[in-house]
């Protein structure tokens, strides 16, 4: 009996692992080819959103001091780091259909593709807003501990939301529609234009049933009020993203072996 | 002939189709109905059949990109099963380079393994140059070459050739088939998909014939090769030869 080829790992997770890095480098530079002022947009678009967001703050809701901008700016970007995550993962199985058809991978792999590169830029964008809410008079703190443990938590919420999303929408096309609409929704309820102290007490609980809602809370207490994040909400987003986790688990050991027979393209 | 490393016994694959949520109708197509047959180490087994006789799906089934519906497919050791694809996900604007360590990975060798590789690869490509520029400045000729050239080094246990024995120009061609058949009748284990029965006769130690997703007939390749070509002379499309096994 031949050994296996020793060229070769079936074994495979140095290689997946492998396969992800290459690509999420590969996605970040071709993202960045594909326009004149390539690596410039990662931090003008965002800087662009804060503008618009502070016009319609300053115009609707008639509140825009100098303070209120590091207040939109946390928002804005721990929000997109979660948009932008969910939009290129939740199709990113669907639209590699034509390689899997072709190959064997574990298709955990290409969310966690999509995920890494939008993290890269969200990581590049974050130095920048720390930067600026120290400028704008908001030192770092001893909260300031509690700051990596809220960067993973939103990390496992992105993988945990995506997932599942990204495995099924073979068999629901129609599921990217979906995403989009919600996606816009969201960002008007998770808190990005307004602080959960302006309810009325009757909303706040249904406010913070949104994990995004208490990232962005927790991200403002430690930026700028150097205050610890609410426990409480943080263990429910925890909680919530276990969950997700557990439910990426069963859906892909179920279809990572069908799912192509579905991807019609 | 060696032992057996992948045996089928009775499987088929039924691709399901549904008509949108509002209509009860799903039309199930089973594309291989009930396939017995084994691949032995150290062979070369042709597959022969026509469009849509179910090559593909069987291919896809050996490289365990999806699990048969009925039936089994076993393999009795573990094994490295792997579609020889040109250029299965390369990117654009990366360079020759990179996407030659890249396919490779996709296609299951290690990244050490890709870039001892470089150099046989740049050299076999024929790129010059070229290797270190990003693809999209490529012609389809040179992308397959490069393609083609990764897909050489990558040494699975069992490979797996779908209609690809030659890409590129007339010289390239030659130069590719010469290397993909060297490889074959080297002793590697193969499964080569073709609707050519000269290919297969001139290739392959074994063939399983298929037609509407079952074998009609298995054995020395050379018999069924000759017995398909009779059967496609005669034109009659759904006739199964008497012969059939």
């Amino acid at each position: 009996m031949t050994s296996l080829s020793p060229t070769l790992s079936t074994m495979g997770w140095r290689r997946y692992w492998d396969i992800i890095i290459y690509r999420t480098y590969a996605e970040l530079k071709a993202e960045a080819q594909l326009s004149y002022m390539g690596y410039v947009w990662w931090v003008l678009e965002p800087l662009l959103n804060t503008v618009l967001f502070f016009v319609l703050m300053a115009v609707v809701l008639e509140q825009s001091t100098i303070g209120a901008v590091s207040f939109l700016v946390i928002g804005a970007v721990t929000w997109q780091w979660f948009n932008a995550s969910m939009m290129s993962a939740s199709n990113s199985v669907l639209d590699a259909g034509s390689m899997l058809k072709q190959i064997y991978l574990p298709k955990a792999i290409l969310p966690l593709i999509s995920i890494l590169s939008s993290t890269w830029k969200f990581l590049f964008l974050f130095v920048i807003l720390l930067i600026f809410t120290w400028a704008t008079g908001h030192p770092p703190s001893i909260a300031y501990l509690a700051l990596p443990l809220v960067l993973i938590l939103e990390f496992l919420a992105i993988i945990a939301f995506t997932m599942p999303l990204a495995f099924i929408m073979p068999y629901f096309p129609d599921a990217r529609i979906t995403v989009d609409a919600f996606l816009r929704s969201a960002m008007l309820v998770s808190g990005i234009f307004f602080s959960v102290s302006t309810l009325p007490p009757v909303y706040r609980f249904y406010f913070h049933l949104n994990p995004l809602a208490d990232l962005i809370e927790a991200y403002r207490a430690i930026l700028l009020d150097g205050a610890w994040p609410r426990w409480d909400l943080m263990a429910y987003v925890a909680g919530l993203s276990v969950i997700g986790l557990i439910l990426a688990t069963v859906i892909h050991k179920r279809v990572d072996r069908s799912m192509v027979k579905a991807i019609h393209r | 002939m060696g032992e057996i490393l992948i045996s089928l016994e009775g499987a088929g694959v039924c691709y399901r189709k549904a008509h949108g949520f509002f209509k009860s109708v799903r039309s199930d197509f089973w594309a291989l109905k009930s396939l017995t047959m084994q691949v032995f180490e150290g062979e070369t087994v042709g597959i022969l059949g026509r469009n849509g006789a179910g090559k593909s799906t069987l291919m896809r089934l050996l490289a365990d990109i999806i699990d048969p519906d009925c039936g089994t497919v076993t393999k009795h050791k573990k094994l490295c099963t792997t579609l020889l694809s040109i250029g299965v996900g390369s990117h654009s604007t990366l360079s020759g380079r990179e996407n030659a360590i890249l396919n490779g990975m996709i296609l299951g060798a290690t990244k050490q393994h890709m870039k001892n590789s470089l150099e046989r690869i740049k050299e076999f490509s024929e790129l010059g140059d070229f290797f270190d520029q990003p693809i999209y400045t490529y012609s389809s000729g040179m992308a397959a070459r490069l393609g083609f050239a990764t897909a050489l080094e990558v040494d699975p246990d069992v490979m797996l050739i779908d209609e690809m024995l030659s890409v590129g120009d007339s010289g390239f061609q030659l130069k590719s088939a010469e290397a993909l058949k060297a490889r074959l009748k080297s002793g590697k284990t193969a499964v080569l998909v073709s609707h050519s029965p000269t290919t297969i006769a001139d290739l392959c130690s074994r063939c399983v014939w298929i037609e509407d997703g079952i074998a009609i007939a298995q054995g020395d390749a050379a018999e069924v090769a000759k017995q398909y070509e009779a059967f496609m002379a005669n034109g009659k499309a759904h006739a199964v030869p008497a012969s059939a096994a």
